[in-house]
């Protein structure tokens, strides 16, 4: 039973105040009770919201265990993240062959090298533009005259050298020396193998498989080519050089403007 | 239900809710042998004696208890919170199953249709068949608080059986002191006529 219900309520007045005989007859007339299976259904409600909040409270008890056991996957989600960017960013690295071809020859550049290195290297070295842009730079103004007056292929030139101081007489080592002088010139395009070597890659782009990766990379394969005597293929890829851009003319060497200005 | 032991009686219904909100079942058993009755009455006298519909709305207001124990905040005496929790649910009974509204409640017509019922049942005693009637004096009690309106039969159940004092009965029903005063007398002395009946 209530401990407030039959204490006496305060009075609100004198009409109003819970006389004896009113209270009396009040508790008679009204003490009833909630059935008894009410009762139970409400403290079983009561008890299992209980029941209900201990078992959340263990589930958050447990939840740092899940934690855990997901921070397990987590070096394992690490290394999948820098595996994920290592493969982007080798995806985005230049590859070698977007590398001028200038910057690997420079990388690859011998030192002081033997006779036997030098007749090795004069066709790599033929392939550089490097000549090409020497004759831009005007130093090789003169070269094409110079290969002209020497005029004969690298191999036939080198085949001459050997051939020289393989028939040795006293004037043998001279001719020798002769020989490792020449071929000491022909990496820097004093042979007139390097033209006809800078023809092919040079031909290559003129017919367009591959393309030049700058303005004086295309100037120099178009020299090249005219070098080699190939004049219809430096034309045609002065042409091209033309589509590609409006002041193809002005990138030229010197030596080529006249010729250029006759191409159409 | 295991019998409150002698700690747990001693406590405060607020102390006894909150300690029921951080997971004492048995501080919810003592508190609700403190008010099962009282509430449980307050119910079955607003439902006319229906004991069907009392259980219901019994029922549902301990439920909202049990679901609000988290919430609970001892900013007032919880007898107050609780009967607070019980006429709202009683209004809502009201509501959807008379269409009655509050405006309704207070209409001087319902008072008066109220007052008549009280004179036909005082003016019932004198005949024989109230003989055995007189017998059944709770009966006649009950019946006479039953036609009493509803807003003051709800002030005097507040005032009787909740035990609340007439500045909670008044922050509770949202009424000023007077209206709750003037609701008791009315009903107060109806059930003295009506007791003056049993004389």
């Amino acid at each position: 039973m209530s401990n407030h219900d039959r204490e006496g309520p305060q009075s609100p007045g004198p009409d109003t105040a819970p006389d004896g005989s009113l209270a009396r007859a009040w508790q008679q007339a009204s003490d009833e009770q909630p059935p008894p299976e009410l009762d139970a259904a409400i403290i079983a409600a009561a008890r299992k919201s209980v029941q209900d909040r201990v078992a959340r409270l263990k589930t958050l008890h447990t939840s740092p265990r899940s934690w855990n056991r997901l921070m397990q996957w987590q070096p394992l989600a690490a290394a999948a993240a820098v595996a994920g960017l290592a493969f982007t960013l080798v995806q985005l690295l230049p590859r070698d062959r977007d590398i001028a071809p200038s910057i690997r020859m420079e990388e690859s550049a011998p030192g002081p090298a033997t006779a036997e290195d030098k007749q090795s290297a004069i066709a790599p070295a033929a392939t550089l533009p490097q000549a090409a842009e020497e004759e831009k730079r005007g130093t090789g103004a003169s070269t094409p005259s110079v290969t002209e007056a020497t005029a004969e292929a690298p191999s036939q030139a080198t085949a001459k050298a050997s051939d020289t101081a393989a028939t040795a007489d006293g004037t043998g080592e001279l001719h020798a020396t002769e020989a490792d002088q020449r071929e000491a010139l022909a990496p820097e395009m004093t042979s007139p193998a390097a033209p006809a070597a800078a023809a092919a890659p040079a031909r290559e782009r003129s017919s367009g498989n591959v393309a030049p990766t700058s303005a004086a990379d295309w100037a120099a394969s178009i020299a090249a080519l005219y070098a080699s005597g190939d004049t219809t293929g430096a034309a045609d890829a002065l042409r091209a050089f033309r589509a590609a851009g409006p002041h193809a003319d002005t990138y030229l060497p010197d030596s080529l403007r006249e010729w250029a200005r006759t191409i159409k | 239900m295991q019998p409150p032991n002698a700690e747990q009686e001693q406590r405060t219904d607020e102390a006894l809710m909150r300690a029921y909100g951080q997971g004492d079942a048995r501080a919810f058993e003592t508190l609700y042998a403190r008010h099962k009755s009282a509430t449980y009455r307050y119910f079955l006298r607003h439902a006319g004696g229906n004991s069907a519909t009392a259980d219901e709305l019994h029922q549902d207001l301990w439920l909202r208890v049990i679901g609000a124990r988290e919430r609970y905040e001892a900013q007032a005496k919880f007898s107050t919170w609780l009967y607070t929790l019980a006429r709202h649910r009683m209004v809502d009974h009201w509501r959807s199953h008379h269409g009655v509204t509050l405006a309704s409640l207070e209409d001087e017509a319902t008072v008066a249709q109220a007052e008549e019922s009280v004179s036909a049942l005082r003016d019932g005693s004198d005949d024989p068949l109230y003989a055995t009637i007189d017998a059944q004096a709770r009966r006649r009690l009950v019946a006479a608080l039953a036609g009493v309106p509803q807003l003051q039969r709800d002030a005097f159940l507040l005032h009787i059986e909740g035990g609340l004092s007439l500045e909670e009965i008044a922050s509770l029903t949202a009424a000023s002191a007077e209206t709750v005063k003037s609701r008791l007398r009315y009903a107060y002395r109806r059930l003295r006529a009506a007791l003056e009946d049993l004389k």
